[in-house]
């Protein structure tokens, strides 16, 4: 071996990476620590901009200084706009333009798995930015900025949605998309459990849509990253390192998905229990005959699993989760009636939403049944 | 460094110092695998290497934001980062050695030491030694950083110098002196 092919071969070692896994584990840590500095105070766009404008200066000889603010007179207000409009939310002039420079961002990125990997972190913006808005006091203003925001979520996700749908090939795509996805997924479902009693049902559904589509679109990357061979397409992103570790993660990632299907199917038993004053006979038989279908459906997806019959779980998932939401509207509408009852009990002086369901999704209090 | 270039990560490192999530989000990405690299080779396992990655990136952002802290180089800032977290991580260990070993002063180049001995023990007899990154971990300290920045990570001289704080000529030195001692353990052990 000569001395180039040593050097090559001391280079090879860049290939050293850490696992997928681990990378989006840790930037969720760095992003829990980064939410503490943002929730106690925003940064500070005008500090931005005046140390930039120094950045700018400190770097020019001392005689150009002069003709350098005249140019910087022309462009500062539109990098100032350009800027700030980042921290905006619906509502707030400068919304638009945040919205069309990612739009620009997306249409300038190389290929398609870039793209899903950008829009999933736009999504993620929005749904920030729908913590935000809850916070706000206008509840009218809210909700219509709100919905456009959910909107734009959903839009978001169907994109992510159909590049996986389209894309065939590439294990380490995959495997980034659903684990991004996953995270994604838990921020929409908290948002949805904070979102009681300030939006409407119109966004929440929407929102809803939107996690249902997220985790159905998360389970078939998943799935794709254990199934497919590792691609020679150009657009894709490869490791070669870690190839067995990241199947053998993926699996069980899709194990803990089955159990957490399982774990919520045991609270269907404690939520009917919860209602069981108010609920009819029908309805209550109705949730059961659901809950025991569920059952079979978990059971079959285990079967499935251990005889990698992946289109099985993805199949059943999906039944899954919309027997789920049904259930959850006939509850919720139970659980909004007894909540109602309690208040009106209590003399009506506090707000008593305690005996709301967690999982509820609907404000509907008229009782009516959805199937 | 080209004059956009310099402006262009001064105009960055300003969104740092003002608090800016998304712009440390930009700068986990482009630098987390980098540090990672440089931390693996430093220490035992895999896991270690991932946790000390973790550390340097809370590190640097607890620095801007309850230290107020300014940061001049990016590059050579974060680096220096690593190469603390991971004396830091030696010098915990060396505590718990510490208390085993009575004939040991604690220090954690000598804890370094010992795991270079049995490293070059290893490859003595023959195990693990066809690959580099064997030999690479055998090297000692500022022998093995200079290889890893200046092969691995592909840097020029003075931005290795800023990351060791040393002048230009004295990094070539070390290069030359590093790359050979390399090459030396590669051929030696290479049948």
């Amino acid at each position: 071996m000569n001395e180039n092919e040593f050097l090559k071969q001391l280079n090879t070692l860049r290939h050293i990476t850490p696992s997928q896994h681990w990378k989006r584990e840790s930037f969720a840590v760095l992003q829990n620590e980064m939410k503490k500095v943002s929730a106690a105070e925003k940064p500070a766009k005008g500090m931005l901009a005046i140390q930039t404008i120094r950045a700018f200066f400190s770097d020019l000889p001392f005689q150009i200084a002069p003709l350098a603010v005249l140019l910087l007179l022309f462009t500062a207000g539109g990098f100032v706009v350009l800027n700030t409009s980042q921290g905006s939310l619906p509502g707030n002039f400068l919304y638009p333009i945040k919205l069309n420079i990612e739009r620009a961002q997306l249409a300038f990125v190389g290929n398609s798995a870039q793209r899903a990997e950008l829009s999933i972190e736009f999504t993620k913006n929005r749904v920030q930015e729908l913590d935000r808005l809850m916070l706000s006091k206008n509840s009218l203003t809210t909700d219509k900025n709100a919905e456009i925001v959910a909107q734009t979520i959903k839009q978001n996700i169907d994109r992510v949605k159909e590049t996986v749908t389209r894309q065939k090939s590439g294990k380490d795509f995959h495997f980034m998309i659903a684990l991004s996805l996953e995270s994604t997924s838990t921020e929409i479902k908290e948002t949805i459990n904070k979102s009681k009693g300030i939006l409407s049902e119109d966004v929440k559904n929407t929102l809803q849509e939107a996690l249902d589509s997220a985790e159905e679109t998360g389970l078939t990357a998943l799935i794709k990253s254990i199934e497919i061979l590792p691609s020679d397409d150009a657009t894709t992103v490869t490791d070669p390192v870690d190839d067995t570790e990241q199947v053998d993660e993926a699996l069980e990632i899709l194990k803990t998905k089955i159990f957490e299907l399982e774990q919520e199917q045991n609270t269907i038993e404690t939520r009917l229990n919860a209602v069981a004053d108010s609920i009819t006979p029908e309805d209550r038989a109705a949730v059961e005959q659901i809950s025991g279908v569920i059952d079979t459906l978990i059971a079959e997806s285990k079967q499935a699993l251990s005889e990698s019959n992946y289109d099985k779980i993805t199949e059943n998932s999906k039944l899954i989760r919309e027997l789920f939401n049904k259930i959850a509207k006939v509850l919720a509408s139970y659980s909004q009636a007894e909540a109602q009852l309690t208040s009106e009990t209590n003399t009506g002086a506090e707000q008593t939403d305690t005996n709301v369901d967690e999982n509820s999704a609907s404000e509907d209090v008229s009782g009516e049944n959805t199937f | 460094m080209n004059p956009l270039r310099k402006f262009k990560e001064k105009i960055f490192i300003a969104r740092l110092h003002a608090k800016d999530t998304h712009a440390y989000t930009e700068v986990y990405n482009t630098y987390m695998e980098r540090i990672y690299r440089f931390i693996y080779f430093k220490v035992d396992t895999k896991h270690d290497a991932q946790d000390l990655t973790s550390e340097v990136f809370l590190r640097t952002w607890r620095y801007i934001t309850e230290k107020n802290g300014k940061i001049e180089n990016l590059n050579a800032f974060l680096y220096q980062v690593a190469r603390n977290t991971v004396s830091d991580f030696f010098r915990k260990m060396s505590h718990t050695t510490q208390a085993i070993k009575d004939d040991t002063d604690g220090k954690t180049d000598e804890i370094i030491d010992t795991r270079q001995q049995e490293i070059f023990q290893r490859i003595d007899i023959g195990r693990d030694i066809e690959t580099v990154e064997n030999i690479l971990r055998s090297l000692k300290g500022e022998y093995r950083e200079v290889i890893i920045l200046k092969y691995i990570e592909q840097m020029d001289d003075g931005e290795i110098a800023k990351i060791m704080e040393r002048s230009k000529e004295a990094v070539r030195v070390l290069t030359h002196r590093a790359l050979k001692k390399t090459r030396e353990q590669f051929f030696t052990t290479k049948p």
